[in-house]
């Protein structure tokens, strides 16, 4: 009975000894299998960016060409629209006025300021 | 019978006879044995042999031939691929893109790999995709070759359209375009000439491209990564990287509306004098920033390998000429500064001047008598600029010529400036009139860049800004952008000679340029002179017009170039009628962009 338990032991731990080195090599294959898959996945994500950019670019280029003053001055003509006249200034002459010389020729020191005030709302 | 015989020949029941029977079946048995384990030896030896034959082959593979098939799988499944840097983009001085990187696509086959019987159909879908005749592309299919290419830097939109197609033996290949915006002249880019162009090997050519193609650029990285049978990359792989690093950006001075303005006017001024080409120089006065430089003709950037070579060369700083009367500015500028004149200061001017045994004409080949140094800009003689310089000295002339930036290339961040022939020979190495005439502007050679610079000294209260058309190389501003401005002369002298040359405009020969509503506020200056031919000079002109406004506080400087017009008669191809009109159309333009109101006198 014992060398029949005994066999049956060893023969147990063998299987175990198998299962987990089969356990074992399945887990690192589906790793490895996952990780491939991820790299496929990266791969397009990337080349889905390279695409987005380059459309972007040309997103880009073409607001800049809309931007553009020829762009600008095509789509003006075709709407009918004309270019302004340029301003036109008026040559000044200087005009000696005194900014500081009171109203009604009545200086400052003649009334006193209460009076001025006075004056000025009931005027 | 013997005994022997009998004993042998009865089997069984003889005691004597069995002991020996057994033994020599041992010894059969031992023979057998020994033949077996001879077997199994001879068994064991055969597969060990032929187990060390493998395993001295195994060897051989593994460890003798290993460096050299590692290196033929590596080969297989690993890949070396260049990381392009992204070239930085060009900005006007309002941040509005110029230049920009464009992704477009080359199309190729793979003939060989194409059936006879699909060659014809692969072509009608390809012809149509790429707009292109047919029968080329059935001639490339049917070529038998490994691989061709069946069109070039295609856009973006028909490569979306090939491969919505899943044309079989049909791939793409990216590749990155500089695109420029449109000029205003049919057929041409904005500021062609400025900025240059990116050929296909991604090399920036002429201009700003070319200036600052190491910036722009950047660097290029790598990688090496794996791929399997099928040629997918296996991104989480081992891999060796050097990630690339993108080129700065640039942003100029330029304007881009203002540079419009400029290039219309230009090419419809040049047109008009039925002239060979025209440029204008636009600077801010106070930064040397370029405003607007436009080129007549010019070219399309876009299409540079269709383009003829000679249209690359700048006019502005690849070729010299002679500026003219517009170097009186100069002269005078000089003569005042070193207290020779006073712009009261009169002289007689007979209409000629005899100088190192020459005879040197006014313009108009008249006697004016007694004139004030005013009224030698204003009417643009000759003889009292001769005159300015004698009282001044050629010493102190040349000292001025110097100090107004013609005795060096003008440095400005543009490539292709002429600068062997931007110099000057030393003093002793020039003729008494060949001083005589420099002070009239004949005799010398400078490019428009140098020109304007020196004029704008008038524009800055004195000082010399550095001529420059970048602002800033990402964020960081520019080298020519630093360069601080170096007094020439004083305020004061300044502010007499911008007064001499807003007389120019209100009473002398500038009379075509004045801006409505300026005309008390605006600065100029005409200049005609003749182009040497064959040792002597023909009757071919430069025709220019130098200017600032308003007057009393410059907002920009602006110098017109037309070569050769041809409008009949050569009053008609003088600088004031040519030229002086294209300058007064920008100017105009540049008010209402800019909003410039005049000071009141």
């Amino acid at each position: 009975m014992p060398a029949i338990a005994l066999r049956i032991d060893r023969s147990l731990r063998l299987y175990i000894a198998g299962a987990a080195v089969l356990l074992v090599v399945l887990v690192y294959l589906i790793q490895a299998a996952q990780v491939t898959a991820a790299s496929y996945r990266i791969e397009q994500l990337q080349s889905s960016q390279q695409s987005l950019v380059a459309e972007q670019s040309q997103l880009q280029y073409e607001e800049a060409s809309l931007q553009a003053p020829a762009r600008v001055q095509a789509e003006a003509s075709r709407t009918g629209m004309q270019r302004a006249a340029p301003a036109a200034y008026l040559p000044s002459r200087s005009v000696a006025v005194n900014l500081l010389a009171p109203i009604d020729g009545v200086t400052s020191t003649d009334q006193p300021f209460w009076s001025r005030l006075v004056a000025a709302i009931w005027r | 019978m013997a005994v022997g015989a009998e004993r042998w020949s009865r089997p069984n029941g003889d005691f004597h006879t069995a002991p020996r029977r057994a033994a020599a079946a041992v010894t059969v048995r031992r023979s057998g044995e020994e033949l077996h384990r001879l077997r199994v030896l001879w068994l064991l030896a055969a597969a060990a042999l032929l187990a060390s034959t493998v395993w001295t082959r195994m060897a051989y593979w593994q460890i003798s031939q290993h460096g050299r098939l590692s290196a033929i799988a590596e080969a297989q499944y690993s890949k070396y691929v260049d990381l392009p840097s992204t070239r930085g983009m060009i900005y006007d001085s309002s941040g509005r893109p110029l230049a920009v990187d464009t992704t477009v696509y080359d199309v190729f086959v793979s003939p060989s790999q194409i059936p006879a019987g699909q060659r014809e159909a692969l072509a009608e879908q390809l012809a149509a995709a790429l707009n292109v005749p047919r029968d080329p592309l059935l001639g490339v299919l049917s070529s038998g070759k490994q691989f061709a290419y069946v069109a070039k830097r295609v856009s973006k939109t028909i490569a979306d359209r090939l491969t919505a197609l899943q044309l079989p033996s049909v791939g793409l290949q990216p590749e990155q375009q500089r695109s420029y915006l449109p000029g205003a002249v049919p057929g041409t880019s904005l500021a062609s000439n400025l900025l240059g162009f990116v050929n296909y090997d991604g090399q920036g050519q002429y201009g700003v491209e070319g200036y600052y193609d190491q910036a722009l650029a950047g660097k290029a990285g790598y990688e090496t990564t794996y791929r399997d049978l099928a040629g997918n990359e296996i991104v989480l792989g081992s891999r060796t990287q050097k990630l690339p690093v993108n080129g700065s950006s640039l942003t100029l001075t330029l304007d881009s509306d203002i540079q419009f303005a400029a290039e219309q006017a230009i090419a419809g001024g040049v047109q008009a004098a039925h002239a060979e080409s025209g440029s204008v120089l636009i600077m801010d006065p106070h930064t040397g920033g370029i405003i607007a430089w436009a080129d007549y003709p010019g070219y399309d950037a876009n299409q540079f390998q269709s383009t003829d070579v000679g249209r690359f060369q700048d006019p502005m700083v690849s070729y010299l000429y002679e500026p003219g009367s517009v170097m009186k500015v100069v002269t005078l500028a000089g003569a005042l500064e070193d207290h020779a004149i006073t712009p009261t200061t009169t002289i007689n001017d007979p209409g000629y001047i005899g100088v190192g045994g020459y005879t040197l004409h006014d313009w108009d080949l008249a006697s004016h008598g007694t004139v004030t140094m005013t009224r030698v800009l204003d009417d643009s003689l000759n003889v009292g600029a001769v005159r300015a310089m004698q009282m001044e000295g050629s010493s102190a002339f040349y000292r001025n010529l110097e100090a107004f930036g013609f005795g060096k290339p003008s440095g400005v961040d543009v490539l292709g400036e002429n600068r062997q022939a931007a110099g000057l020979a030393p003093l002793d190495q020039w003729s008494t009139v060949q001083v005589a005439t420099t002070s009239f502007g004949q005799g010398i050679a400078v490019n428009m860049v140098q020109m304007l610079s020196a004029v704008n000294v008038i524009a800055n209260g004195g000082r010399w800004a550095q001529p420059h058309v970048v602002a800033a190389v990402g964020d960081k501003a520019s080298a020519a952008a630093s360069v601080p401005a170096r007094q020439v002369v004083t305020t004061q002298t300044a502010q007499l000679m911008t007064s001499m040359m807003e007389d120019v405009v209100q009473h002398g020969s500038g009379w075509k340029a004045r801006v409505p509503g300026f005309q008390n506020d605006e600065a100029g200056k005409t200049g005609t002179s003749q182009i040497p031919q064959n040792g002597g000079y023909s009757d071919q002109v430069w025709a220019s017009y130098v200017g600032f406004l308003p007057a009393t506080n410059p907002q920009f400087t602006m110098l017109v170039v037309v070569r050769k017009p041809n409008n009949g008669s050569s009053d008609h191809n003088e600088g004031y009628y040519v030229s002086g009109p294209i300058w007064k159309e920008i100017a105009q333009a540049i008010v209402v962009e800019r909003r410039l109101s005049p000071e009141a006198h």
